[in-house]
């Protein structure tokens, strides 16, 4: 049934994008004046530019406000490549595409590692320099610039009239949004939203978030120059008003009203935008007089931009979503108590397991991590030091993890347990030290390369990305599985969809795995605690690790639930997953790992099996803070 | 170029920067306290320019010149309760294109009631330019480097030396822990608002009568002065002002060298450089923080 539904929105995506299709077609039929025609284009235009501003906005979380001044570059670009020097358009154009890839990749590789704000007002200054450049450059004809540029031409097929440039232009729109929704749903674009939302997590899943952001930038540079030229070809004309940053901020406009989660919201974004045009045109001269069109305009923009952030943030598509999931969860209620009975349950029970089904029996659904013998090391630190200020949270510790081995961490609050977890996985740079994974020192290597080595963790308090299922999250986990980048997931090759299809069997054999199943089309975010620490740990093993941390996963969970995971991270040393446990829960971790490390005050206190260290006097006293007067009462307790 | 040459080029530059330096004291007062980058700052600065030109048709000019400070800053904490306090839940970039909003409400707002033409103060005091050096400097060039310096020094003053001051600085370095000790933090967001607005008013009004004012130059001088605030790290107010100080010589230079047309280009390469390169400005802050 999960299935089913699964196929269906699937079903409905492309019934969509038929409907467009369908829409293209028809376009000429409804949109019978030369007027209208050409508002057709401009929105066109539009949509064009907002659909590569969402890649950036709506998935890297980075506010672009230079799609303009690409649009120049793509405009310019195609003017002097076909009148100056006498390119073929086609030409013209992926050369002046390939030109603002160059430019936003110089610009986005330093300035992305800063604050947000920081890209905002860097790409406004760059806007406002090319136009400024624009403008006063006699060569390309200042302000007034230059004609005379043929229509866009495809192996000798002319665009020459109106009918033919909206179809080119609705074509590229169809196109863009088909990339749009391709890459929404793909590995570089899950990476994108998760980074948004937490860019720690998402390197500890093998993102390399600059690296990432990167692309995203590029390529909706790219959309925004193919949008110019397309332009250029239109107007047989540039010059540089149209391409100042009031355009760019209008851009912005669109994506806010439309919605910056789907590509949808840039069309639907477009549209309100060509209409708040048309009637603040026809209204604003009856109020203001002839004079005030232009700044009326502006205003009108301005307070709806406003507006619609305060009032509607998620824009027209995700006020259409709510309304939407709010239908649904009310269709659900009215259906009968046997479904409501069935997610109440599912709520209070992390594991559920089917009927009949023991626990050894899901040891065949095995996401198959490397085998490893219980001899071989996997991972060596020595003399790892971690100092903040003036404290010392890790000291001069020494860890050796082999494979099929559960090694627990334990130590009293301030131990620095978490601290060593967030070394071991890159998250934070030792003070000195050596980490040694399979041999390979990766001492300050960033957290997504040594998760790319093989290494996977879990957070101690649970981060789910927002706006993402289940099975979205745990797909996140698979980034270090697949190699696909964001121009080829575009592009449905067979290759990619291949890959796709694997990644997505790994992510729910290991849903399947946690018995997390049955919620796999949940929204994460709406999952109980117990759930998400699970949800965590399906994360961390759908990247296939030979190494696996956890932090705490079985703070919060109940006697039954701890059995479960105990029996699950069994089976996970079973297949020879070195795993590290970080937990407090004491009866958990003496039954179930190997050897005990036990941390004070960031210095290790002793190393050794459970039984011995449960015997050490010194870890007695240390964990539970037992001087010589109460140790009597302990041991008469004993 | 001859000593006077240089000299006069100097005082046009530090006249000019400490216009800069006062509208990215602005950006760095908001920031300071709430995180917001504040596009729109420009924008209100000259709403309080237009307010000082409009009372001055009925009013004394010091009075006009008070009115026309008083209306930017209540403008800015408008601004504030209005567009960016209901988004104070969402992410820091999303009280940020609020702020472009606000800009351009305001600016569309002043182009519809004032049209696109120049308008003009009288002068604070009437007398002939000074001479110093064989150059030149105008009495009101003299009120706006003045001016800005006072602003400087009252800011200073009030961050460190006055109990609501600290306040405000409390809720900058730990929102919730000001909060528990009982400071509204709404309202010293709403402060900042303020402040910013009557700092960037008092040195655009004070700039009227030397040149003019017109309803689209709210952008250029936000970016220029946003280039001073990243000289200040967007933190140190006295840094910003030297760093305005640098944006107004630089200017000034590429005017000489290169011609006028070059200047605001320069100001602007300068802030992709500064980005690119150094993104701390003259501080020795991290500013490579995650957002």
């Amino acid at each position: 049934m999960k299935a089913s539904r699964g196929r269906l929105s699937i079903g409905f995506r492309g019934m969509a994008l038929g409907a467009v299709i369908v829409a293209i077609l028809l376009a000429p039929v409804v949109f019978t004046s030369s007027y209208s025609r050409g508002l057709l284009v401009n929105f066109g235009i539009d949509a064009l530019l907002a659909l590569g501003l969402i890649l950036i906005v709506g998935y890297a979380g980075q506010f672009s406000l230079a799609q303009a001044g690409f649009a120049a570059i793509g405009a310019y670009g195609s003017a002097i490549g076909t009148v100056r020097l006498g390119w073929p358009p086609l030409l013209a154009m992926v050369v002046s595409a390939g030109l603002a890839a160059l430019v936003v990749y110089a610009m986005g590789r330093p300035i992305l590692r800063l604050r947000g704000h920081f890209l905002a007002m860097a790409t406004l200054a760059f806007n406002e320099i090319l136009f400024l450049l624009l403008t006063n450059s006699s060569e390309l004809g200042g302000s007034s610039g230059f004609g005379g540029i043929p229509p866009f031409s495809l192996f000798g097929y002319e665009f020459a009239d109106l009918d033919q440039q909206m179809y080119l232009i609705l074509t590229l729109v169809a196109v863009g949004l088909w990339i749009g929704l391709r890459i929404r749903s793909s590995r570089e674009g899950r990476a994108l939203r998760a980074l948004k939302i937490n860019e720690v997590v998402a390197a500890a899943h093998g993102v390399n978030p600059g690296s990432a952001k990167t692309k995203a930038f590029v390529l909706s540079a790219v959309f925004a120059s193919v949008a110019g030229s397309v332009y250029a070809h239109t107007m047989l004309y540039v010059n540089p008003s149209p391409f100042n940053v009031m355009t760019s901020i209008e851009i912005l406009v669109i994506i806010v009203v439309g919605g910056t989660i789907s590509p949808w919201g840039a069309l639907v974004g477009a549209a309100a935008l060509t209409a708040i045009r048309e009637g603040s045109t026809s209204v604003i001269p009856e109020l203001f007089g002839e004079g005030a069109v232009g700044a009326g305009e502006e205003f009108v923009v301005g307070v709806l931009l406003v507006l619609v952030l305060v009032l509607m943030p998620g824009g027209i598509v995700g006020g259409y979503r709510r309304l939407h999931a709010r239908v649904a969860a009310w269709r659900r209620g009215s259906a009968g108590n046997a479904t409501a009975k069935q997610s109440a349950e599912s709520v209070s029970e992390p594991t559920p397991r089917k009927e009949g089904e023991r626990p050894g029996d899901r040891t065949v659904v095995s996401a198959g991590p490397p085998d490893g013998s219980p001899q071989k090391v996997r991972l060596e630190v020595t003399g790892l030091t971690k100092r903040f200020g003036g404290v010392t949270a890790v000291d001069n510790v020494d860890l050796v993890l082999h494979d099929a081995e559960i090694l627990g961490v334990i130590g009293p609050n301030g131990a620095g347990k978490t601290t060593m977890i967030n070394l071991l996985s890159g998250v934070l740079p030792p003070t000195s030290g050596r980490i040694v994974i399979d041999g390979r020192d990766v001492t300050r290597t960033p957290a997504y390369h040594i998760a790319r080595m093989g290494l996977a963790r879990t957070f101690q308090t649970p981060v789910m990305f927002e706006g993402m299922t289940v099975l979205e999250t745990v797909l996140v986990g698979t980034y270090t599985v697949g190699h696909t980048g964001i121009l080829r997931s575009a592009l449905p090759t067979p290759g990619a969809l291949r890959e796709e299809r694997r990644m997505r069997e790994i992510a729910e054999q290991a849903l399947e795995r946690c018995g997390l199943s049955h919620l796999r089309d949940e929204e994460a975010t709406n999952l109980s605690l117990g759930h998400q620490k699970v949800l965590e740990i399906a994360r961390g093993l759908a990247s296939r690790p030979s190494i696996l941390l956890l932090d705490e996963p079985a703070a919060g969970l109940n006697r039954a639930e701890k059995q479960e995971l105990s029996q699950l991270l069994r089976s996970f040393r079973s297949e020879g997953i070195a795993l590290i446990l970080v937990e407090h829960d004491m009866e958990m971790v003496m039954g179930l790992v190997d050897r005990v490390h036990v941390l004070e005050f960031g210095k290790t206190l002793r190393v050794g099996s459970p039984a011995e260290v449960r015997a050490d006097p010194e870890v007695i006293r240390a964990y539970l803070g037992v001087d010589d007067q109460t140790e009597e009462v302990v041991n008469v307790g004993h | 170029m001859n000593f006077s040459d240089l000299l006069q080029f100097v005082l046009t530059g530090v006249t000019n920067g400490a216009i800069y330096g006062t509208i990215g004291i602005g950006f760095v007062v908001i920031h300071r306290i709430t995180g917001v980058i504040n596009f729109a700052i420009g924008d209100l600065a000259l709403v309080g320019a237009f307010a000082a030109v409009v009372l001055a048709e009925a009013l004394p000019l010091w009075l006009a010149v008070l009115g026309g400070i008083a209306i930017a800053a209540l403008v800015s904490m408008a601004s504030y309760w209005l567009a960016i306090r209901p988004l104070s839940r969402h992410h820091l970039l999303v009280q940020l294109i609020a702020t472009l909003g606000v800009a351009i409400a305001v600016r569309s707002l002043l182009q519809i009631l004032f049209g696109s033409g120049a308008y003009q103060l009288p002068p604070f005091v009437s007398g002939p330019p000074l001479s110093v050096g064989g150059a030149t400097i105008s009495r009101q060039a003299l009120w706006v480097i003045a001016l800005s310096v006072i602003i400087v020094g009252l800011l200073i003053l009030f961050f460190d030396w006055t109990l609501l001051g600290k306040a405000v600085t409390a809720c900058a370095v730990n929102p919730f822990a000001a909060r528990v000790v009982g400071i509204n933090t709404g309202l010293m967001a709403a402060l900042s608002f303020a402040l910013a607005g009557a700092a960037a008013g008092t040195v655009t009004i004070a700039q009227t009568p030397m040149s003019v004012v017109t309803v689209l130059g709210g952008l250029t001088l936000s970016l220029k002065g946003f280039v001073a605030a990243i000289l200040g790290g967007v933190d140190k107010i006295g840094l910003t002002l030297v760093g305005g100080i640098i944006v107004g010589l630089i200017e000034s230079a590429t005017a000489i060298f290169a011609g006028a047309l070059y200047a605001t280009l320069a100001a602007l390469v300068m802030m992709l450089v500064l980005l690119i390169f150094r993104p701390a400005g003259l501080t020795r802050l991290r500013t490579a923080t995650r957002v």
